[in-house]
């Protein structure tokens, strides 16, 4: 029992898995960076960012369909960003009344909640495509390359590790549970044995119960992590680990993936200064 | 000083922090070259003893030295390059990212330049005959190619003394044989923690059998086996 499905690496032959992570990761932030900075309701820079971000899901042969569902995740923030519909000043598209209280949708608001809206969704595009082009352990070298300090990228390192042994972990108890979570036999079938075991024996035992349950499972899960940490530590002391985190220096970057670098960043600056413009 | 011993225990007594007593007086002497199995039921006190080999557990009372070195806090650093520990479950043990950031770990922490470091991983993860493995990701193997990698991790920082916690506990058939071949060809001193019988009679001369924190035998192992008596007495079962 593996929980790879975890693992958002999508292995294809294209050039943007082809890419330097180094490469990957900066222009990815770099793309954030120009979302974040383009003003809001430049909406001209917007289609461009918009046709750069769909040129970059189509060159990673991922499926336009696996970006779109997975960027879906980011929908739920967008609540975050919601007041801004009704608290923005400016001409009312829409109002109600509920009672005492008016509302009023404003054409400033919903101006800022789209941009919102809409910078958000490429921003996380980005981050899907980077995910799911760049194995993580190329991920973790071009955090350190762009300074992410190595504790924190260690960290990143072992908890991407050890999730997959914690969720399998899960797995494994939830399989244990349904293993044992039987109905008795006189709860098949019809008429009156059926209802008085209902009623005395509830199947599948009363919420209480089974939160407790759960709560056992939660609490256990904990204490075989925390032992498993130690012995984890207890390993990595045995080959020499003294509370610093080592690497071998990172490689230089190949001429042609700086110009790529370089035109991309050119490419985001533009952009920005565009928004600017209109 | 250098006693011709490569481990050697002297008087060890050790208590965990709860006041459980796990080790009681053990004395053992192991010399170069020995394969040596360590025996007896579960919570008899083996993987402390081991862990006290690599200086993860220190003494209350009582000495280790191994090559030479008594192990202190001046000292640990270079018994830990000399004593290569692999742990039971081989997810403790492998905790990096890749295969290969795994192997390197021990010699990046020796401080060797990175040439050395590709070499010696190379050359361990050839010593298991997983040199394809080089790239893989650790959780997508399987236990037995995990167990195999984590002895690499620690035949990469070339010790002159292995210890080996269970190596073939939870391994099919096919996989303990592939193992059991492998610990064969390996040329460094052994101590093995194990249940399975089996594989000491197969691989090691020398058997400890440890209960209750103490040592109860240290015999030749055609001899120890032989013995019904001291089998059944600490629930070892042929």
């Amino acid at each position: 029992m593996h929980a790879h499905f975890l693992d958002p690496y999508q292995p294809r032959p294209s050039l943007i898995h082809a890419l330097d992570p180094r490469v990957k990761l900066m222009l990815a932030l770099a793309f954030i960076l120009a979302a974040a900075l383009i003003p809001i309701g430049a909406w001209p820079a917007y289609v461009l960012l918009l046709a750069l971000a769909l040129s970059v899901v189509m060159l990673s042969e991922l499926g336009a369909g696996f970006v779109l569902k997975r960027s879906a995740l980011a929908l739920p923030f967008v609540l975050a960003a919601i007041p801004i519909l009704f608290t923005a000043k400016g001409a009312p598209l829409w109002s109600a009344s509920l009672g005492p209280w008016a509302i009023a949708i404003s054409d400033a608001g919903a101006q800022r909640f789209f941009s919102v809206l809409l910078k958000s969704w490429l921003s996380v595009q980005m981050a899907i495509v980077l995910a799911a082009s760049t194995p993580f352990p190329q991920l973790l070298l071009a955090m350190r390359a762009v300074r992410i300090p190595r504790l924190i990228v260690a960290i990143f390192g072992l908890m991407w590790r050890y999730l997959f042994v914690l969720v399998d972990e899960v797995l494994r108890l939830l399989r244990a549970r349904a293993a044992r979570s039987g109905d008795p036999d006189a709860a098949a079938g019809m008429g009156w044995r059926k209802l008085t075991t209902r009623l005395t024996a509830r199947r599948g035992g009363t919420l209480a119960w089974r939160a407790h349950v759960a709560g056992g499972m939660a609490g256990n899960l904990l204490v075989r992590s925390f032992d498993r940490g130690e012995r984890i530590y207890a390993a990595m002391t045995a080959r020499g680990y003294d509370g610093e985190v080592r690497a071998f220096p990172l490689p230089a970057l190949p001429a042609g993936q700086r110009i790529i670098l370089g035109g991309g960043l050119a490419l985001l600056s533009l952009l920005v200064f565009l928004g600017y413009l209109v | 000083m250098n006693t011709g011993f490569t481990a050697e225990i002297e008087h060890l007594s050790f208590a965990y922090g709860d006041g459980h007593q796990a080790l009681r007086d053990v004395s053992l002497g192991i010399r170069p070259g020995e394969k040596v199995a360590l025996v007896g039921p579960n919570g008899a006190g083996k993987s402390t003893l081991m862990l006290h080999l690599n200086g993860i557990l220190r003494p209350n009372s009582g000495a280790v030295r191994v090559g030479g070195l008594t192990l202190d806090d001046k000292t640990v650093g270079r018994v830990r390059a000399r004593v290569g520990l692999v742990f039971q479950d081989p997810d403790d043990q492998l905790f990096s990212p890749t295969v290969f950031d795994d192997v390197a770990f021990g010699p990046i922490y020796q401080g060797l330049a990175e040439r050395e470091v590709r070499a010696r991983v190379a050359r361990a993860l050839a010593d298991v005959h997983m040199q394809e493995y080089i790239d893989r990701v650790s959780h997508h193997l399987s236990v037995g190619e995990k167990k195999r990698i984590a002895i690499a991790t620690v035949l990469a920082m070339e010790p002159e003394f292995l210890v080996l916690d269970e190596p073939t506990a939870g391994l099919d058939p096919r996989a303990r044989r592939g193992l059991i071949t492998l610990l064969r060809a390996l040329p460094q001193t052994m101590l093995i923690s194990t249940h399975d019988l089996r594989m000491v009679a197969e691989l090691l001369p020398r058997t400890v059998v440890m209960d209750g924190g103490r040592i109860m035998a240290d015999r030749p192992t055609a001899e120890a086996l032989a013995d019904a008596a001291l089998l059944a007495a600490h629930g070892l079962e042929l």
